[in-house]
């Protein structure tokens, strides 16, 4: 207990040197745009999404079968998409740089597993309409 | 020198907004998001950031974003080890409310020594996580992998523990506490409604909460060890009782799908036949070349003569993958001819057996070595373009038309090519609809030596909206020389094979689910009409075989007691117009799944 008294002393000195940085505390983003993606044998609907350049979205994934990957290559996304009625998977996605990320079924679903990929394609700023 | 507050708060932020979701690899943050996290202007951040690059702390990317190096990564763990630490000390040691503690440890873990915070640790017992949850970094760094789900992905039903919560904004905090929601806590989600966007949940004693999707994505959760248990041991109840997916299992590099049936046909004894087990493997060598393959026992013993059983590799091909809109596969290939040839798992289609006209007209399972390119072209469109071995016209008969003559790229006869086409749209949600062409030339080498062009076509589409499932399918084939063709073959067997120059069938199928037992499980009725024709024109100087003017009428039923598990039965009563011939009454029951 000695060490909890030792403590609320140390603690106010502490706080006393330590540099202010409230000024830092992390800004809340708004709400992304949520996508949402249903994959089932052998595509994904849409296979094509249409993200800003800097924009932030979630995307939604639900099966209408069986358990499919989600994989966003070159990035760190990679997930597994739960089976149908058992809810869906999301993957945050930011629009970081223009450009065509294509995302994929990474977990083996059957004869036609290969043909299921997409694309996400990141628009440039102030360029076109995003749907 | 020790870094700086502020080189430790950039540090700080980088590694948690690169981080992402737990689970995830880092990834490059944006030098806005790290702006506005630190709540300084971008150019500000980029000086900082550029200053932390030289001291080999940050890798920054112009116009990218920053990650860290190893050494900053090591940095920030402990600046975290140091926050998390301080705020679970404050709140079992001090007493302080656990969403009033962030912003204390935010001041606080710049100045604590790493002898205060071992003792702190220690004295702790050594905690894990801290009261949201967070995980603790070890004295080295070293953050123990939490899971991935959250209260928005895990399984609906069964119940879970809330481990950490993400948002620490102290209005979040006291909402969480005020819904029973803290870290050990248990509950399950009963349902999730697009509708409202809305989570509901059972939770302590219950208790019904509903709490909107945003909220639910913040909140991570592991399946409950009990539910666990459960699902060791009752796997009778799997379709009442807990998930089968918790915790997401994988089966590793090893998929396949089995079925076996019971046909009783009128007047025949019932036939009980184990009739598929395929293993599908795949392998990828880089992200771009990959390769599948499909081993199928059908009948379940081989001994050398079809009727005991077939050892076949349906597919086993290398994809270099390219470009969305461009993409070269070789090996054995399945054809893209109709709707089961490519997607035939029995989960996927209603009916103990394949469709007629999938086994007739079109000769599923239809494959032969080759090569050939497929892609994506925007817009829904796809296509498929392989160039294989022909079929061997002298397997042609009356009965099963074209189905015999495939070469099954075993030592296939390729005196020359068979082109296949397919063009599909898939571009409104639940439609699937293409066609496709095979042509190809088969050269019967007997006396007098010809040459056979066979031309298949066919056209598709399957729909599914709501509860309601519509399939239709017509397809035909021409076979080109047919009167040389019998003329030829008749002389080597004595009789004319009454090869049919045209052979036509067409189905239409429709499947609703009557009954939602409860997610997952569905039963499905369906009814399919089909008529399939193999002498459907004959050549001059042959005259069609009526009892292969054949038309089948299909009733049942598929029960899913899990999305990969169909439990089939149905009554096919087919028809032929022959006048002479009886016609057919079965009766089918099989069990089929995908793993």
């Amino acid at each position: 207990m000695d060490v909890t008294i030792r403590m609320l002393v140390v603690l106010p000195l502490l706080l006393m040197v330590g540099e202010p940085s409230r000024a830092a505390r992390a800004t809340q983003l708004a709400a992304p745009r949520v996508i949402e993606i249903s994959a089932e044998r052998f595509q994904f609907w849409p296979s094509e999404v249409v993200v800003r350049e800097g924009e932030e979205v979630e995307l939604r994934l639900r099966s209408d079968d069986t358990i499919h990957g989600f994989r966003i290559l070159g990035s760190g996304t990679n997930l597994q998409v739960p089976k149908r009625g058992h809810g869906y998977a999301t993957a945050r996605f930011m629009g970081s740089r223009p450009g065509r990320y294509t995302f994929e079924c990474n977990r083996l679903c059957g004869a036609g597993h290969d043909f299921m990929r997409g694309v996400i394609v990141v628009r440039p700023a102030g360029t076109g309409v995003v749907p | 020198m020790l870094p700086s507050s502020t080189v430790e708060n950039y540090l700080k932020k980088i590694y948690l907004g690169s981080t992402g979701a737990p689970g995830a690899e880092p990834r490059l943050l944006p030098m806005g998001q790290l702006a506005a996290a630190l709540g300084v202007t971008p150019g500000t951040a980029t000086t900082m950031v550029k200053t932390l690059a030289e001291s080999g702390l940050v890798n920054y990317e112009p116009y990218a974003g920053v990650s860290l190096t190893r050494a900053g990564r090591r940095l920030a763990a402990l600046v975290l080890r140091r926050h998390r630490l301080v705020e679970l000390f404050l709140v079992q040691v001090m007493g302080l409310r656990w969403d009033e503690v962030h912003d204390e440890a935010e001041l606080l873990e710049h100045v604590v020594s790493d002898r205060l915070i071992d003792r702190m640790d220690e004295m702790l017992g050594r905690p894990e996580v801290d009261p949201h949850g967070d995980p603790i970094p070890d004295a080295e760094g070293v953050v123990k992998k939490q899971p991935a789900q959250t209260l928005l992905s895990c399984p609906v039903g069964t119940r879970v523990t809330v481990t950490r919560i993400i948002d620490q904004d102290k209005q979040f905090l006291r909402f969480v506490e005020s819904h029973d929601l803290k870290p050990g806590e248990s509950v399950e989600v009963e349902e999730r409604d697009e509708a409202s966007d809305s989570v509901r949940l059972r939770g302590k004693g219950d208790r019904r909460i509903t709490i909107g999707a945003r909220a639910a994505s913040k909140l991570l959760v592991q399946v409950a060890r009990v539910a666990l248990l459960v699902l060791g041991l009752a796997t009778a109840a799997l379709a009442q009782q807990p998930d089968p997916e918790a915790g997401f299992p994988s089966t590793g590099p090893i998929s396949g799908y089995m079925d076996f049936h019971v046909n009783k046909g009128d007047g025949e004894a019932a036939v009980i036949d184990f009739h598929r087990f395929v293993l599908l493997v795949n392998h990828s060598f880089t992200s771009k070349i990959r390769f599948v393959g499909e081993l199928e026992v059908e009948h379940a013993f081989v001994e050398g003569l079809e009727e005991s059983g077939e050892l076949e590799l349906e597919q086993a091909y290398i994809d270099f993958l390219l470009s969305r809109s461009f993409n070269i596969r070789a090996g054995m290939l399945l054809l893209p001819m109709g709707i089961i040839n490519e997607r035939h798992e029995p989960p996927v289609f209603n009916g103990v057996e394949r469709p007629f006209v999938d086994t007739v007209i079109i000769p599923t399972t239809w494959f032969d070595a080759g090569a050939g390119v497929h892609g994506e072209i925007g817009r829904g469109l796809r296509y498929r373009a392989y160039v294989t071995a022909p079929l061997d016209a002298r397997e042609f008969s009356a009965d099963e038309g074209i189905r015999e003559g495939r070469q099954k790229g075993g030592q296939a006869t390729a005196a020359s090519a068979a082109f296949t086409g397919r063009a599909e749209y898939l571009g409104v949600r639940g439609l699937t609809a293409g066609a496709a062409l095979w042509r190809g030339a088969s050269r019967v080498t007997q006396t007098p030596e010809l040459n056979s062009s066979v031309l298949v076509g066919e056209a598709d589409a399957r729909y599914r909206r709501g509860r309601l499932e519509l399939r239709g399918e017509i397809a035909r084939v021409n076979v080109g020389n047919a009167a040389a063709l019998n003329d030829s073959l008749g002389r080597a067997v004595g009789v004319p094979p009454n090869i049919a120059s045209a052979m036509r069938g067409f189905y239409g199928e429709a499947g609703y689910r009557v009954w939602d037992a409860g997610a997952p499980r569905d039963l499905v009725a369906f009814f399919r009409y089909e008529n399939f024709d193999t002498q459907f024109r004959m050549p001059a100087g042959l005259l069609p075989l009526k009892e292969f003017d054949r038309d089948a009428f299909v009733v049942g039923t598929t029960y899913y007691p899990d999305p990969d598990v169909a439990v089939k039965a149905d009554y096919i009563h087919v028809r032929n117009q022959s006048g002479i011939f009886a016609n057919r009454h079965l009766l089918n029951v099989g069990l089929g799944w995908w793993f």
